[in-house]
């Protein structure tokens, strides 16, 4: 990847980063996140991972960030006081952060990584490899994920569902709120 | 050139941003979001390193990753959900029944 | 062929065991849920038989689990424990409100992961039993879901959950761009390469402290610890016992296999910050639970101060030390679902039975509760001849055997502050005047479990050889694997 594509790409990608942290508004910060997503498939396709590329924008910035856009508004929420009501502990936070960051990076370019030279097989990144491995070597982790996502979908049932049926008072209370659902 | 290096840089300052504004924040769908935000910085250094090895290992495992943060979305959701029936507020500062 | 399926054999069942759960549920008339919580020991019981079954071929599935002596040691621990949590719950999820079949399915899958997680030999599957786990267990912490405790109880142990997989996951991804690849063996392998070249070490010991600060999490370890008192306060009573047991054991077993396997090279660097944390996560668990007049959250700080203990074991990493943790977890285990049974037993709608001044005058009322309380506290505080007394002697022991006597004696003085607390229940129970109103018989299901719970912390006391010896045997081969 050409630098003059890098730098650009990796500046929107950071600056929509503290877009999500920084905002007040919660579907702001959600579309934010939406817009660093996308740039990290782009820097995905350049890195050979096609499939991935295409997954993170199907299932993160689609999906996943669609549930979060659905309960945000499900939930009507307002901004609030952003980083404005903890200005000390944020200003501490952020010169922490820029620790780790600035550090992990003087560790990073200091490693053998920039030395290591490999030429990618012409077939680096197809699907076709991809799927070999998902279901030759991490069968079994593919599997155990299937598992943890019927754990995910029982338990979101459990917590988000409206049972009325037990505890009397809470009956009572959900029934008119169903029929005021109906009739919308 | 753009060597691994690079995205390994990018990635970590993704992390960094995600990991303050969990810490930060005090909006939980924010806290949330910020989390997804460093479980991505993990993704993009999996493909990185999965580039620079010459082994796809790495994709996969970014495959199994997304299954996981989806996994977490919706029982996060789920969980900020329950809490808001009981009580209109997603701030955590609010919620101090338990001290934080 | 036969032998890999033959060794994946035990989880296959579990999982579908748990899936006919969820079916079997949802025709059940019974809003009691007797049949569905018997159904769910029973499958435990056949997942842990068939896990020994085909554990006599050392086999492995691929480079992602293997079914060695240390995961069948925790199979069957986290089998028992989460058995016993599901006969606790019986009687107490009706009167607590809680009216979901759903409740003994997520906990089987969080057994489940327990089983992933330490028959895991790659970090991602690893990852991915502790999420499986984590997520069954954030549900339930939060299924009384008219009770904002319970609420908050989730929300707050799911955000800071899903923090630490974060910093957990970002540290494996380091360790894969460094060493070039997830697999245990194969990390430790790249590692004791690597370590000559030095330019790597930074990064390398970064994405360890990572790593080790995501599994500090989900032990609760000092200064990770923080949601541990809230969370066990507002979950259900009985969630609670299966978190500070079950859960706990997994965090363990994902954590000694990582540091003592993949990471073994590095030991010399990490050995002063497992020190560190190992002394001040016992110190500041026993001093706070000084002043705690809830027993839950007595217990709580009680199960932080045990992470110090347990952590002295992993700091030392020898065979010895090693096989001492697995019984330590056993006998933690035993006395602490015990514990936490007699409040299970007792509470009812409305009277939480959570503060240590509920108990007061409980001899005079419940004879056979308080003795089994007593008998518990006696044990966490770690008096002869009791399980927990045993634990201690052989972690401590075998530290001192590895050259930690600094940290033993921290140790030993922590053993000495919590008899202050412990003893403080059991002199509320047996010299202070029961009040007006009387607590309610005890439930019959979490009696029987209280008293084996009691039977088996003495056993554990007087014949520790039996369970000591499948420890040592688990453990041996990890060290060499």
């Amino acid at each position: 990847m050409s630098p003059l594509a890098f730098y650009p790409l990796a500046f929107v990608c950071i600056a929509s980063a503290m877009g999500v942290v920084l905002s007040r508004n919660p579907v702001r910060s959600a579309l934010s996140l939406v817009a660093s997503l996308f740039c990290l498939a782009v820097f995905y396709v350049f890195l050979q991972a096609h499939l991935v590329a295409a997954l993170q924008i199907i299932v993160y910035a689609g999906a996943v960030m669609v549930l979060f856009l659905f309960v945000i508004t499900l939930l009507n929420l307002e901004s609030d006081r952003g980083l404005g009501e903890k200005p000390v502990l944020s200003a501490i936070g952020f010169g922490a952060g820029a620790i780790v960051a600035g550090g992990l990076i003087a560790a990073l370019s200091r490693t053998s990584l920039g030395a290591r030279a490999v030429t990618l097989v012409p077939t680096f990144g197809t699907t076709k490899v991809l799927a070999r491995q998902l279901f030759g070597d991490y069968l079994v982790a593919f599997e155990l994920t299937s598992m943890l996502l019927l754990v995910a979908v029982v338990g979101a049932v459990v917590l988000a569902k409206r049972d009325g049926s037990y505890e009397g008072d809470e009956q009572e209370a959900a029934v008119p709120a169903r029929s005021e659902e109906a009739s919308h | 050139m753009i060597g691994t290096v690079h995205y390994l840089a990018l990635s970590a300052v993704l992390f960094s941003i995600g990991a303050v504004g969990a810490v930060v924040r005090r909006n939980v769908i924010i806290i949330f979001m910020s989390i997804e935000l460093m479980l991505n910085a993990a993704n993009l250094a999996f493909v990185a390193g999965s580039n620079s090895l010459g082994s796809m290992n790495g994709q996969s495992i970014v495959f199994f990753v997304m299954t996981v943060a989806a996994a977490e979305a919706a029982v996060g959701l789920a969980v900020i959900l329950a809490l808001f029936r009981n009580r209109q507020t997603v701030a955590a500062d609010e919620i101090a029944l338990l001290k934080w | 062929m036969t032998q890999a399926i033959n060794s994946g054999l035990p989880l296959i069942v579990a999982c579908s065991w748990a899936l006919l759960l969820i079916v079997v549920e949802m025709f059940s008339g019974d809003r009691r849920f007797v049949g569905v919580a018997w159904m769910g020991v029973i499958g435990l019981a056949v997942t842990a038989a068939m896990s020994v079954h085909y554990a006599s071929v050392p086999a492995v599935y691929g480079n992602a689990l293997a079914l060695d002596g240390y995961a069948v040691y925790f199979n069957l621990l986290a089998c028992t424990l989460g058995a016993a949590a599901m006969l606790l719950s019986i009687d107490y999820l009706g009167d607590a409100g809680i009216v979901r079949g759903e409740y003994y399915s997520l906990m089987f899958f969080a057994v489940i992961g327990v089983v992933i997680m330490a028959a895991a030999t790659d970090l991602i599957v690893m990852f991915i039993g502790l999420e499986t786990m984590s997520m069954a267990v954030y549900v339930l912490a939060g299924i009384r879901k008219s009770d904002l405790r319970s609420n908050e109880a989730a929300l707050k142990y799911f955000l800071l959950g899903a923090l630490a997989s974060a910093l957990l996951l970002y540290g494996v991804a380091l360790l894969y761009t460094i060493t070039g690849s997830t697999v245990l063996a194969d990390v430790s392998k790249a590692l004791s390469d690597t370590q000559h070249a030095g330019a790597d070490h930074l990064v390398l010991l970064l994405a360890t402290g990572l790593v080790l600060i995501g599994f500090g999490f989900k032990i609760a370890a000092v200064p990770f610890h923080l949601w541990a008192p809230d969370v066990y306060e507002g979950a259900p009573t009985t969630v609670t016992a299966f978190m500070a047991t079950a859960v706990k054991a997994g965090g363990f077993a994902a954590l000694m296999r990582t540091v003592l396997v993949a990471l073994a090279p590095m030991r010399a660097e990490l050995a002063p910050v497992l020190w560190g944390a190992a002394a001040v996560t016992m110190t500041l668990g026993n001093v706070v639970a000084l002043r705690q007049t809830s027993l839950k959250r007595m217990l709580a700080y009680s199960s932080i101060a045990h992470t110090g203990y347990l952590l002295v074991g992993v700091t030392a990493g020898t065979n010895e030390a090693g096989s001492s943790v697995l019984f330590y977890l056993a006998a933690y285990g035993a006395m602490n679902i015990g514990a936490f049974g007699v409040m299970a037993a007792l509470a009812r709608r409305g009277r939480g039975c959570e503060k240590i001044s509920d108990f007061s005058g409980l001899a005079q009322t419940h004879p056979a509760m308080a003795c089994a309380m007593a008998l518990f506290m006696l044990s966490l505080t770690g008096i002869p001849p009791l399980g927990g007394f045993v634990g201690k002697l052989y972690v401590f022991t075998a530290a001192m055997h590895a050259g930690l006597v600094w940290l033993v004696v921290i140790a030993a003085l922590n053993s000495v502050v919590s008899a202050a607390y412990y003893l403080g229940v059991v002199r509320t129970m047996y010299f202070d005047n029961a009040p007006a109103d009387v607590l309610p018989p005890a439930r019959p299901y979490a009696a029987v479990v209280v008293a084996v719970a009691a039977v088996v912390t003495i056993l554990l006391g007087v014949a520790p050889s039996p369970v000591l010896g499948s420890a040592a045997r688990a453990f041996s081969k990890v060290l060499l694997g």
